[in-house]
Formats: C-alpha cells, structure tokens, sequence
C-alpha cells in the first residue's frame, strides 16, 4: 500500500475509533442514565405507595380519632350529670330522713292526743253523761284510732322510704363515671397522638414523594438529553463507517447465521471495477487494532482458509452469509468461532492487477474493522398471554406456559411491576405501566425482588407468590394493587454461558394485569 | 501472526499442561463468577432482611399500641357497662323511692285532713263537755282536765303533723329531682355503652378492635416474608460459602500449576 494509501487509511482508523469511542461513552451514560431513571422512578412509585398507605391509615385514624372524641364527650358529661345525681340524692336521703322523723314526732304526738281521748271516752261512758256525749265520745275515739292508726302506718312508710332513699349509691356511680372518662380521655389522647403521628407522616411522605418526583423528572430529562447525544453519536459512527469504510455491516439472520454486508469498491473518475475477488475476515474484537494489511495479506498467503470468500457484488453492494455452523469457519487467529465472542469484519479486497499497475502498487486493501457483533443464543421468550395469576388459597400462584429453549440452560424470573398511577410523563402503553422497564433493566433487577420459577415444568411451570413477594423495586406486594408480571429468560450457568446466551422478557404489554389481595387470604 | 497450524507431536507433554492450565483457569473463572453471583444475592437478600426487619420492628411496634388500646377499650367497655348496670339499678331505687315518697306525702295528706277533722269534733265535744260542766258541777275535774289535756295535744299534734308534711313534701321534692338526673344519666350510659359497642362498624370498640386486627395480620405478614427471606439468606449465604471454599482450592491448584509448569 501507497503511503498515501496507507495515511488515508490510518486516518479513517482514527476517525472510526472516535467515534467508536464516542458512541461507547455515551452508551455507557445511556445505561447509567437509564438505571438512574429506573431507580429514580422505583423511589417515586414507593413513595407514592407509602403516601396511599399512610393516608389510608390516616382514614381509619380520623374515625378512630372522632369516635374516640365523641365518646370522651359524652363521658365527660356523665361525670358533670353523676356529681349533680349524688348531689340531689344525698338532699333526697336527707329529706327523706327528716321527714321520716318529723312523721314519727307528729305520729308519736297522735297517739298521745288518741290516748288522751281513750281516757276521756272511758271517763264519759263510766259517768255516764248521756247518750248524745257518750255516742260523740266513741265516735271521737274511732276517728282517733283511725287517724293514729292511719299515722302509724305513715311513719312505717317514711322510715321505710329513707332506709330506701339511702340505700342509692350515687357515690359509686360517680366513682364510676369518673373511671370511665377517665380511661377514655387516655385513650383519646392516645389516639390523637396516633392521628398527629400518622398525619405528620402524611406531610413527611408528601415531601419525601416531591423530591422522589424531582428527582425522577430530572433523571428523566438527563436521560432524554443522553439519549439525543447516544443517537446523534451512533449516527456519526454510521456515517463515517458508510462514507470512509466500506460500511461493512453485520446482521443476524438466526442464532448462528449472520449477513455481512458492504460497498463494493470503485475506481476514483470512471466508477470502473478495481477489484478482483472481495474476502471477509472474523476478527476477535480484542485483536481488531492490531490487525493490520500486512497481516491479512499474510494470511492470505500462507493460510487463506482462514479467509471467507465474498459474494457477487449487486447494485454496489456485496452481502455474504456466513453459516457460523460451519466448523470449517475460523477466525484470524485460526481459532473455531465461539458463541459470546465478541468479532468485528474486516473486509480484505484484492485488486486486478491491471489497477495494481496503474497505480504503481502491489499491496492490497484492507478495510477498517465493521461495528462489533457477538454470536449469542437468543433464549425463548415466555408467551405473554400464557402468564397467569391464581388464586390458590392460602397463597397465590403464577402459572406460564414452558417455552421450549432446545436444551439450553435457562431460569425463569418473574418479576411484578406495580401500576401505581401518578406519573404521566413516561409514554403510555395500555398496560397503565408509567415506568422505564426494559430487557436490560430486568437483568438487573436484584435477586431480592424477583421470583425464580425453582421447578421448570415441562409443560406449565408454577411460580408460587409468598407473602415476602415484592415487585420489581423491592416493596411488598400491597393489597390492593394491581400488578403486571413479567418473566425474564435468563441464561444458566457458567460465566462463559452468560455470554454466549441473551436474555428475553415476555411482552408485559400484552401480559393481563391483576390484583393483588394479599392480606385478605393470608388472614 | 500465524494461525497455530496443528498440534506437534513433539510438544505434546507441554500442550497437555496447557489445556490443563487452560481448563483450571476456566475453572477458577467460573468458581469466581458464581461466587460473584452467590455474593450479588447474599448482598440483596440481606438488604431485603434489613427493610424486612426495619418494616416489622414498626409493625410491632404499631401492633404493641393498639394491644394497648385494644386492652383500653375493652376495659372502658367494662366500665361503660359496669356504669349502665349500676345507673339502671340506681334508676330503678329513685324509681321505688320516689313512689314512697309520693305515696308519703299522699299518706300525710291523708293524715292530717283525717287529724284536723278528729281535731275539730274533739274541740266541739270539749266545748258540749265545758258547757255542762258550768250546768252540772258534779262532772269530774279529771274529765275536765284530761279535755283540757286533750285540746293541747290536739293542737301539739296538728302542729307536729303540718311540720311532718311539710318535710314529706319537701323530701319528695328533692327525690323527684334526683330521679330527673339519675333517669338522665341512666339514658346518658346506655347511650355510651352503645356509642361504644354498637353493632356499626364506627363504634370505637370495633373500630379499635379492627385495628388490631389489621395490626396483628400485618406483624404476622412480615413476620412470615422475614421469616422465609431469613432462610432464603442463610441458604444462600452458605452457597456462598461452598462456592468460596471452591474458588479457593481451584486459585490454590492453578497457582501450584503454574508453578510446576514453570519450573518444569
């Protein structure tokens, strides 16, 4: 290669590694920024859910609070009504017994006047003073007895009606009362101080639930401005690798079959063909900076199985696909492709030589390396519609049809996303899921706040829910609260597999939601 | 550059020390990554224990408060009904005292009219008695005094009797007043008592029982999610364990290993 060749060449290298770098940069603020999001809205959604508890809380304190006043009030007046009851009782006994006396006095004053006319009748029959005064005087007398008798019988009721009137125990009653206002007032004051407590919280949750939101729309800008900043970088890197390079490309067609694509390369001027044969090389993309012309030249010489013959070129474009099944398949180092490999391509094009002459060189051309790819299985989503929630009492259960993963290792990890209302910011979706969830953001959900499906049946496998069950950020499922599981194919097992393997979520968008009534059935 | 063209013969023995160094070494990439994910899920779980923890100690803590206040209303009910009883028994003495006393003061009445009427036939046959007595000098003084005798107490009598109604009078008045202010306290507990215990969801009784309830239930839900997040951890915290241990002998093999291959 030409040193004109050669510096146009190091200088698309340079251009394509910034850019490279640039894009991986911001892709790694994206993730952060995502991540910053994801928790920012996970602390707004909890807040919110702590408010709607503390409120509701705060519901059944308000009553308690008002019930509990009432019942103090009319305690309190009880106790006014039962000091006025003892006081008139204890007049009532008083009077009664001086009444009661007063009746004996004047019952004692009869009988001696009854007495006096007992005398006076025996007296005017013995001397005998006529008809007229002795039927008047034993008239007298009976009227006497009567009357005597009558005040007898008087002065028994009255003693009768104070021994009564004493027997009232009003004291007591006041005692009583007094306990009982008493133990209520407690009580109301216990429960005004639950009412104050709880309502204070309602203002702390209120503020903690601001500053989540705060937080959370500001995540949310710096996420979008990241966003912009990721997307104009991944465009640049695009037009740079299409106007410098031969904009190689790869996409996966399946598990183990990918498209290379590139522009075919023409002559400055007459736009005639330069080149005679186009190869592919598979480079390990930890060995892509030091793979060099020289290097592929090389190996075209003494090993050029390790070179992947190109298709026809079309239009000015020339796509290959390359069966990564092929054993034959080798990469530069000539090691077997390996899935969660990461490899970039390098297009190798080897000129006519009737244009090697014309131009006064003999070396050939290399291209700079295409975007990074990595062979991985794509594990098997779980059939969203398939996902079920029963109610098994005492507990709950969450039943999916097993998708068939052909022998590859997978756990299943059902998560619960809380539909919380509140934030409308983050794009709707039917689900009423106002959060940012995606594949990558449930890989990371933390092993405390997701379920792992322990038995992988092989038909429906059965996730039981417990009661130390939480959603995706880690709080307790919460009565009443309507919930959208999603699963997570994850890969199993050895750190190479993880890499060799990508994991899949079931579409939550599709998933039915249901309620969850958790304390009503663990009652 | 060269792409390793095929294993030689001749360096079979080293290649064979190689792929064993090779394997060891994904051997101990594997142990590590395990432990790393062992470690990852020890880490989460024990977050999950501690707001688990923190969660149920303010359960228990909100449980122990309304125990007490279970136990309160319980005891204020008691009261409350103790009061009811007692006024109702209360209301019913005034109640029996009061007709005494009303039958007292009808039987005073009664007493006094009968007394007055005795009273004024005696003074007219005291009046016959002196008359004749001024004809007929021969009737006893004894009669005479013993009808002057009998005119005194007549009046004493009367007196005392007018005194003995009056005080009825007064005492049924006073009765009736505390009968008003026992019946009303009598109303006024019965009214408590329900306020208290009525069948409606809003009497304080359920409401606070109902507390409890919600309390109780909540401290047992977390007291069971500790419970099972609790075992979660100590299993997982010996996975941890086991697969350190591993980690350790397979790094201990790959170092001595390599050691003998290099002094080989």
């Amino acid at each position: 290669m030409s040193t004109y060749s050669e510096n146009l060449n190091n200088t698309i290298l340079l251009c394509l590694q910034s850019r490279e770098i640039d894009e991986k940069t911001l892709r790694s603020q994206l993730d952060a920024s995502s991540f910053s999001l994801y928790y920012a809205q996970g602390a707004a959604i909890s807040a919110k859910q702590k408010l709607k508890a503390t409120e509701k809380k705060s519901g059944a304190s308000a009553i308690i609070k008002s019930q509990a006043t009432n019942a103090g009030n009319t305690a309190a007046n009880l106790v006014a009504l039962s000091n006025l009851a003892a006081g008139y009782t204890k007049q009532a006994i008083t009077d009664a017994a001086v009444c009661a006396s007063n009746i004996q006095i004047a019952s004692n004053a009869i009988i001696r006047l009854a007495a006096d006319i007992g005398s006076i009748n025996t007296i005017v029959k013995v001397t005998d003073l006529g008809s007229d005064m002795n039927t008047e005087a034993a008239e007298i007398m009976n009227l006497i007895n009567d009357t005597a008798s009558a005040a007898e019988i008087l002065s028994q009721l009255a003693m009768e009606t104070s021994a009564m009137s004493a027997e009232i125990s009003t004291s007591q009653l006041s005692n009583e009362a007094k306990k009982t206002a008493d133990a209520l007032n407690n009580l109301t004051k216990i429960v005004n101080d639950d009412f104050d407590k709880v309502n204070q919280s309602i203002i702390s949750d209120g503020i903690i639930l601001d500053t989540a939101s705060t937080t959370e729309q500001q995540a949310n800008g710096a996420l979008n401005d990241v966003r912009a900043a990721h997307t104009a970088a991944q465009n640049s890197y695009a037009l740079t690798n299409k106007m410098l390079n031969l904009n190689p490309s790869v996409f996966k067609l399946s598990d183990d079959s990918y498209e290379v694509v590139f522009d075919e390369m023409i002559k400055p001027f007459d736009k005639s063909i330069i080149v005679n044969k186009y190869y592919i090389i598979l480079v390990k993309d930890s060995k892509k900076a030091v793979f060099s012309l020289s290097a592929a030249e090389n190996t075209y010489d003494t090993n050029p199985a390790l070179l992947i013959p190109a298709g026809e070129a079309d239009a000015g474009q020339i796509k290959t696909i390359i069966n990564f099944n092929d054993p034959k398949l080798l990469d530069s180092d000539g090691d077997s492709i390996m899935f969660g490999q990461i490899y970039v391509v390098f297009v190798f094009a080897v000129y006519i030589d009737a244009y090697k002459k014309q131009i006064g060189n003999f070396s050939d051309f290399l291209s700079a390396p295409s975007p990074v790819f990595c062979l991985t299985h794509q594990l098997e989503p779980v059939n969203s519609t398939s996902i079920k929630f029963a109610d098994v009492k005492p507990g709950y259960v969450l039943t999916f049809e097993t998708p068939d993963q052909q022998n590859h290792k997978c756990v299943y990890r059902c998560m619960f996303l809380p539909i919380a209302g509140g934030n409308q910011r983050i794009a709707g979706n039917a689900t009423g899921i106002n959060f940012f969830f995606d594949i990558m953001l449930a890989e990371q959900v933390a092993p405390g706040n997701y379920t792992l499906a322990l038995e992988v049946k092989k038909d429906i496998t059965h996730v039981p829910i417990e009661v130390n069950t939480t959603d995706v950020f880690g709080n307790l499922l919460c009565d009443g609260t309507k919930y959208i599981p999603v699963i997570l194919s994850a890969p199993n097992g050895s750190a190479i597999d993880q890499d060799k393997y990508k994991g899949t979520i079931s579409d939550f968008n599709t998933t039915p939601s249901f309620i969850y009534k958790g304390n009503i059935t663990t009652k | 550059m060269a792409a390793s063209s095929a294993t030689s013969k001749s360096h079979g023995i080293t290649e064979q020390k190689k792929a064993e160094l090779d394997d060891l070494t994904i051997r101990v990439q594997n142990a590590q990554f395990i432990v790393e994910q062992c470690q990852a899920i020890v880490d989460s779980l024990s977050l999950k224990v501690t707001n688990l923890q923190g969660l149920l100690s303010t359960a228990n803590a909100d449980l122990s408060q309304a125990h007490n206040n279970k136990i309160s209303i319980d005891q204020i009910v008691q009261y409350a009904l103790d009061l009811k009883n007692n006024s109702a028994i209360a209301f019913n003495q005034i109640n029996d005292a009061n007709g005494k006393s009303v039958a007292l003061a009808e039987g005073a009445n009664s007493v006094i009219t009968k007394l007055i009427y005795t009273a004024e036939r005696l003074a007219k046959f005291s009046t016959a008695i002196i008359r004749k007595k001024a004809l007929n000098p021969l009737i006893s003084d004894d009669l005479m005094s013993k009808v002057s005798m009998a005119g005194n107490d007549a009046n004493n009598a009367v007196a005392l009797t007018l005194i003995a109604l009056r005080s009825a009078f007064t005492a049924l008045a006073s009765c009736d007043k505390a009968k008003a202010t026992i019946s009303l306290k009598n109303d006024q507990s019965s009214a408590l008592y329900q306020l208290l215990t009525a069948e409606s969801a809003d009497a304080l009784q359920n409401l606070l029982h109902l507390a409890y309830d919600q309390a109780e239930t909540n401290s047992k839900i977390l007291e069971k999610a500790l419970e099972i997040e609790t075992k979660d951890l100590i299993t997982t915290q010996s996975n941890l364990y086991t697969a350190q241990v591993t980690l350790q002998s397979l790094q201990s093999g790959l170092t001595a290993a390599n050691a003998a291959a290099l002094a080989s």
